[in-house]
């Protein structure tokens, strides 16, 4: 049986462990370096029995049972990958990343995500003295962590929803008791934590800092001076292999075996839902398990299902709310890759009119960062990112394509 | 790490200290950061291990 | 609310004959399942070609559409590129020639290029080329602002149509009665009793590089491949960038229902006739494939007119991949012929009274 699992981070991992302690053969594919994903970056030493790993290596398109290989650099492709991968099952474990909110300067010099930020950190590199970390979500504190531990200013870390909101979750709270301990390694920034707050605009070094009411709506600011803002209001899962599998606000729907809507193809991790690497290793192990046809271990089910509790209470508590519309004005850009600004979303009634009327989401990320905005922006529904080719394929790898299918 | 950089000589850690407003993401997604590496067209530089030696060339 | 007319379908045919029976002083209500251009209209590259065509009364609807887009394409990206058609095999030369002398004859700028002259139009096509053909009528637009220009002012309702009977329509948020209907569902007009069927394309699009493709540019077996009624894979070299920088290659021909998966052959042969178009193409990205069905008449011809079986009932549709150049013809003849009014463009050829279009 042969099994590939997409994504070598923290569910990756789990996935190709179980699914090959199991038997199967198993190949781990991902388009990194080393193994770890955005969480363990470098630390994690992966290597197991039954497991090819496939590095610096992307895939592009799944056809039927086939997954479509390349490399984006050649020169790093380990020497004869494969371009073409059979499988009999799946898993689709590529995580998510930081979903930015525009505001005027957030595409000038100076803003990054909070993923890049944390990324940067974990290669020893900071790019500026004074720093500020903007969003929502318990993961602007690791990233403020590991900035201030390189030696950076931290001007502040500004939360855009109130921590109360966490007193009405007491059920995932109790659940999930080790992930409030983990609050404690993070004290260091706490004392720059201000919350309802967030970073409406960025001029230069001139960053405008304002309060937030309940929706999100400034009510006061001020003005501070930092060379870098980090930004991140949650995460966009990374489900384009799987265009045509069934989601819910885009994250991929999953039955208890973490089974997709597509026969043979499961999903674990970050793509499912947002709720850290504990949870996204027990979902990897279940979706290892359940794709070489095997019960899930019942610790790895228990872990999943108080894990979740933990993931839907984060979700509702910093959802991201209405109120952000009002950071931008008429020029602020929207779609970075085409310069699409706010005023130039035109009327439309479907995203693909949108996209064709405005050029917001056509150009290199293919509406990656800013899709979801737009469709808030201009209450058109968002129709989720179906998108046939998942990376930029040069034209000659194209014409060069493998003849048939094994 | 000593590397050219539109032509012009440079001297840096990480190609993000080079692309400031392109580098975004840092992951690979926002495709903000493309760029010509040694002669290989549209790399996303943010994936790319700076050494010495190379030639990074933005895109319009 | 009792409209004159009911359009069914905002795409670019029914948002013209829309725009066609409300120039004529008539009450119209456009009706769509999924709003304006979201079906084949927004599929395809917008183009306005007659270069396509050999005589005849398709190339006359596309002559008398070409001269009213301009006043029509307001706002619509709208560019008089000119198509450039070229042979890439010895054998293939001889024909193209033969089939632009026919088309000077039927009066189209057809103006014979040597390689050196084609390749001063389009500095990097490939320099191997046997024949071109320069074909200064031939235009491009944005089809989905295009839509929506001939919309302007024009109620649309966002509503499926389950079925009519001439003198009203049955749709998901209720019976809307009229004095006619116009079915303009391009590859679902079957529904309504017209023999379309879907005949799927792929389009690919690269990443920009703003200024170094002028034209449309296509091989010239693409015409072969558009007038044959083969249902297997058919594709044809067809390369063109719009104003945002991107290239557009296409096309392809499959006929297997409204299956809409997209084959990785299908890429394969896309990406190679390209390449042997422009070489320098092969470094260039492509970042989006997309997908749609063009409305594939058996006899390859429009049908425009009243369906004899059900008076009242009109349609407008069987423009396979030509709809957005032959739309404001279309538009107008349906209106003239709903009207009672002189045709522009002798109606005969597109009536629905054909054997293999009745069914």
């Amino acid at each position: 049986m042969r099994i590939v699992v997409v994504g070598a981070g923290p569910a990756g991992m789990a996935a190709a462990r179980t699914a090959a302690d199991a038997g199967a053969e198993v190949t781990m594919v991902d388009a990194e370096p080393d193994a770890g994903g955005q969480f363990l970056r470098g630390r994690a030493k992966f290597s197991h029995a039954g497991v090819t790993h496939l590095r610096n290596t992307e895939v592009w398109l799944v056809e039927g049972q086939s997954l479509h290989l390349r490399a984006p650099e050649p020169r790093l492709a380990a020497g004869a990958a494969p371009r073409l991968l059979p499988f009999d099952a799946l898993v689709i474990a590529t995580g998510a990343y930081d979903r930015p909110l525009p505001f005027p300067g957030w595409d000038g010099p100076g803003v990054i995500t909070a993923g890049a930020a944390q990324a940067l950190a974990k290669q020893g590199v900071t790019l500026a003295e004074r720093v500020i970390v903007a969003g929502t979500g318990p993961f602007l504190l690791p990233v403020a962590t590991a900035l201030q531990d390189l030696g950076a200013t931290l001007v502040g870390v500004y939360e855009a929803s109130s921590p109360t909101r966490w007193l009405r979750e007491r059920k995932a709270i109790l659940a999930n008791r080790h992930k409030i301990a983990e609050l404690v390694g993070y004290r260091k920034v706490l004392t720059h934590l201000e919350t309802r707050t967030a970073v409406i605009a960025k001029h230069g070094s001139r960053v405008t800092v304002a309060k937030l009411d309940r929706r999100w709506n400034p009510v006061s600011h001020r003005t501070e001076h930092a060379d870098l803002v980090c930004i991140g209001y949650g995460f966009l899962p990374r489900t384009d292999l799987v265009p045509s599998a069934k989601r819910t606000n885009d994250f991929l729907d999953v039955d208890e075996r973490q089974q997709t809507s597509v026969e043979n193809v499961y999903a674990a991790g970050e793509v499912t839902g947002i709720g850290g690497a504990d949870l996204a290793e027990a979902e990897g192990v279940i979706a290892g398990a359940a794709a070489a046809q095997q019960e899930p271990p019942r610790e790895a089910l228990e872990a999943v299902r108080e894990g979740r509790l933990f993931a839907q209470a984060l979700a509702r508590a910093h959802a991201v709310q209405p109120g952000w519309k009002t950071w931008l004005n008429a020029g602020t850009t929207v779609c970075r890759c085409e310069k699409v600004t706010l005023e130039d979303l035109a009327e439309a009634t479907s995203m693909r009119e949108l996209k064709l009327t405005s050029r917001v989401a056509m150009g290199r990320c293919q509406g990656r960062i800013c899709a979801r905005n737009a469709s808030e922006l201009t209450g058109i529904p968002f129709d989720g990112q179906r998108r046939v080719i998942a990376v930029p394929i040069p034209l000659g790898e194209l014409a060069d394509l493998p003849e048939e299918q094994s | 790490m000593k590397v050219t950089f539109n032509g012009v000589r440079r001297e840096a850690a990480h190609v993000a200290e080079l692309l400031p407003g392109r580098f975004f993401c840092g992951i690979g997604v926002c495709f903000g950061c493309v760029a010509e590496i040694n002669g290989v067209p549209e790399v996303r530089a943010c994936r790319h291990q700076l050494r010495d030696g190379d030639e990074i060339r933005t895109q319009p | 609310m009792h409209p004159d007319v009911v359009v069914v379908g905002a795409g670019i045919i029914g948002a013209a004959c829309a725009q066609a029976l409300v120039a004529r002083g008539l009450d119209v209500v456009v009706v769509d399942r999924c709003g304006p251009a979201s079906g084949t209209s927004s599929a395809g590259e917008g183009n306005v070609l007659v270069s396509d065509k050999e005589p005849g009364p398709e190339l006359e609807l596309a002559v008398a559409s070409r001269e009213l887009w301009p006043s029509l394409a307001e706002d619509c990206e709208w560019e008089e590129k000119g198509g450039l058609v070229v042979a890439t095999t010895a054998d293939a030369a001889e024909p193209l020639r033969a089939f632009a002398a026919k088309q000077r004859a039927a009066g189209i700028d057809a103006c014979e290029l040597t390689a050196a002259e084609a390749l001063a139009h389009e500095p990097h096509l490939n320099p191997e080329i046997t024949a071109a053909v320069h074909y200064l009528q031939d235009a491009q637009l944005n089809p989905v602002k295009a839509t929506r220009a001939l919309l302007r002012g024009i109620k649309v309702i966002n509503a499926g149509v389950s079925t009519t009977d001439g003198r009203s329509v049955t749709t998901s948020t209720g019976v809307i009665s009229c004095g006619a209907v116009v079915n303009a569902t391009g590859p679902w007009a079957r529904h309504f009793g017209v023999n379309v069927l879907p005949r799927r394309g792929v389009v690919l699009v690269t990443t920009p590089i703003p200024g170094r493709i002028r034209h449309k540019v296509y091989d010239a077996d693409y015409v072969g491949a558009v007038a044959s009624g083969d249902a297997d894979l058919q594709t044809s070299g067809v390369v063109e960038s719009t104003q945002a920088g991107t290239v557009l290659i296409g096309s392809s021909r499959q006929r297997g229902g409204f299956d809409d998966t997209i084959e990785s052959k299908v890429l394969k042969a896309l990406a190679r006739k390209a390449i042997a178009l422009f070489p320098m193409l092969t470094d260039v990205p492509v970042m989006r494939a997309y997908g749609g069905f063009r409305p594939y008449a058996p006899d390859h011809l429009p049908i425009i007119g009243e369906d004899p079986r059900t008076p009242g009932l009109w349609h407008a549709t069987g423009h396979e991949g030509a709809g957005v150049g032959l739309a404001p013809a279309t538009g107008r003849l349906l209106a003239e012929l709903l009207t009672g009014a002189a045709p522009h463009v002798d109606p005969h050829p597109f009536r629905v009274d054909r054997p293999e279009v009745m069914v």
